[in-house]
């Protein structure tokens, strides 16, 4: 019973990790700097979608503007900021994105306190399907999550622009040569990246709850799911988030639930030390 | 008010110790560390818990220097060839793995709670409490400050400014470039550790949310300022900080129409865009 219990929650955690960590996946991939920023795009388009839904639109209207505005703001702050820097390497990128988190983290804070706030969702009934226990809203967040990635992934692979994001990825030089537009290329990364992490968070916000902290404290999975999918991998993300999903989890039989987090933490120590391109080699 | 300028002064001491630190790392040898914080927590509790249990203040003082050291040498072995993308997430990491050590082993560091009660060291006669602190402090920062001058003019600082510049030269006049990185992390961890014994001394008392991100963040920025220069723009660019930084609480007495919830989120809000500004400017394009 217990084993069910843990297998269903490991699956809606790989669920709800999987869209953010391609975010920072894809960011990485293409633009070649780990953006600590992306756990404040969870939280941001959490909140967003709260402050929406006070207009009583329904959550999924609400979640799915929330998400735009939140990939729109994504971009806005790539082009007044991270645009400038772009040739400077890799610190300025990721100072950027630590003040980025700074602002962030306490725009919500100051906007809404430091409380656990709640969706406006009723509890529904559980469905038990063969033993298994899952609530509708988990089979929501699993059904949403599969569709989505599957675009991503569809896109990138199929699209003539997911072709230049990918060229861009691999040989930005040699991209540029044959007529690829970097600058839309990064545009365009930044947008989905804040969409999929938002959407990451408005999930993840309606499992737990919202507050300042939702994104942070997922910013070490995140990134141990990011590199363990070999960075620049979509697919390889989703794997990985499954993979860390299931240790965590089942961690839960040997460690206290507060150390999750610091599990994670030495799953990315262990996965830099042995294996640092991740377990798909990403595309590049 | 002077003893508001005392407290600004001493916070600006102990802040002073984890940038010369970080200063070591990233300024001379350009290594990035986001999570000084860590080196500076394990220093803090070292010290904190060493002098509870009746260590004598200089003494735990090296201790928790040491230790911080060791932690850092560590984490610098732990990270695959130091490569810089791989060492801001390694880092920013271990510091957050810390702090939840910290907060989870109850029967280490008291959990939630902290530590309450850690000794200061003995006033000087005919000195305040206070003042007396601030003399220490000085005098441990003076010390700190002309071990780094030597660092920077001894060979090794030479080395290391020449890791920085380009790691194949120095490989290719037969010195290991990676067993001088892990030194200069070491030392940079336990500057940041004896500013924590300072902190933890100053405070009285510890707890883990002392520790959290912007800690690393206040001491990027300040190392930052000084355009990660030499000891001397490193230490004064700190007190530059830690002015703002605590200069910025008096608004509490000013400002009415925030609460303190909303003050303090406005307060790191203003680090955060600082932070974005101050990186815009040292990188613009056009300029190295």
């Amino acid at each position: 019973m217990e084993f069910k219990i843990y297998l269903i929650s490991a699956l809606v955690m790989a669920a709800i990790w999987s869209l953010p960590a391609a975010a920072i996946s894809l960011i990485y991939g293409v633009l070649r700097y780990p953006n600590f920023a992306i756990p404040e795009f969870m939280t941001l388009g959490a909140y967003l979608t709260l402050l929406l839904c006070g207009f009583s639109l329904p959550l999924w209207a609400a979640g799915l503007l929330a998400a735009v505005v939140t990939g729109l703001i994504a971009l806005a702050v790539d082009q007044t900021a991270f645009r400038f820097v772009r040739k400077a390497g890799i610190l300025p990128p990721v100072l950027l994105s630590l003040g980025l988190m700074l602002v962030l983290q306490n725009l919500v804070r100051f906007g809404w306190g430091n409380g656990n706030l709640q969706f406006p969702i009723l509890p529904m009934r559980p469905f038990i399907i063969a033993g298994f226990i899952i609530t509708p809203v988990q089979a929501a967040i699993i059904g949403l999550v599969i569709v989505i990635l599957a675009g991503v992934f569809l896109g990138l692979r199929y699209t003539e622009f997911g072709r230049a994001v990918r060229a861009t990825s691999t040989n930005p030089e040699l991209a540029i040569v044959t007529g690829v537009q970097p600058e839309r290329v990064y545009g365009a990364v930044l947008f989905a990246a804040g969409f999929l992490a938002a959407v990451g968070g408005i999930v993840l916000a309606t499992e737990t709850s919202l507050n300042p902290l939702l994104g942070w404290r997922v910013l070490i999975p995140l990134f141990a799911v990011a590199i363990l999918g070999g960075l620049g991998s979509v697919v390889g993300a989703a794997l990985a988030a499954v993979l860390v999903g299931l240790t965590s989890e089942f961690s839960l039989f040997i460690l206290p639930s507060s150390y999750k987090t610091a599990l994670a933490f030495l799953v990315l120590t262990l996965v830099l030390l042995v294996r640092p391109s991740g377990l798909v080699k990403s595309r590049s | 008010m002077i003893d508001y300028l005392i407290a600004i002064l001493i916070f600006a001491g102990i802040y002073g110790f984890v940038a010369l630190g970080l200063n070591i790392q990233w300024g001379l040898t350009g290594l990035i560390n986001l999570g000084q914080v860590a080196f500076f927590a394990v220093g803090a509790y070292t010290f904190a818990l060493l002098s509870k249990a009746g260590v004598p203040f200089l003494l735990a003082v090296g201790v928790a220097t040491a230790l911080s050291g060791v932690f850092g040498a560590a984490v610098a072995m732990f990270t695959p060839r130091l490569r810089e993308d791989y060492l801001a997430i390694v880092t920013l990491g271990f510091s957050e793995f810390v702090r939840l050590v910290l907060l989870n082993e109850k029967w280490l560091a008291g959990g939630p709670d902290g530590v309450a009660g850690v000794p200061r060291p003995a006033s000087f006669p005919g000195l305040g409490s206070e003042t007396s602190f601030l003399v220490v402090t000085a005098l441990a920062l003076a010390f700190a400050f002309w071990f780094t001058r030597r660092i920077e003019r001894y060979p090794i600082g030479r080395t290391l400014k020449a890791i920085r510049e380009d790691e194949g030269v120095v490989t290719s006049v037969g010195k290991v470039a990676l067993a001088y990185k892990t030194k200069a992390f070491l030392l940079g961890a336990a500057l940041a550790g004896l500013g924590g014994a300072f902190f933890a001394s100053y405070l009285s008392y510890i707890s883990p949310d002392m520790f959290g991100p912007n800690v690393s963040i206040y001491v990027l920025a300040a190392v930052l300022i000084g355009a990660q220069g030499s000891s001397v723009a490193t230490l004064l660019s700190t007190a530059l900080v830690a002015a703002l930084l605590e200069g910025t609480r008096l608004l509490k007495d000013y400002i009415t129409f925030v609460d303190g919830v909303e003050l303090a989120a406005l307060r790191l809000m203003v680090l955060g865009l600082a932070l974005i500004a101050i990186v815009m400017v040292r990188y613009r394009p056009g300029r190295a």
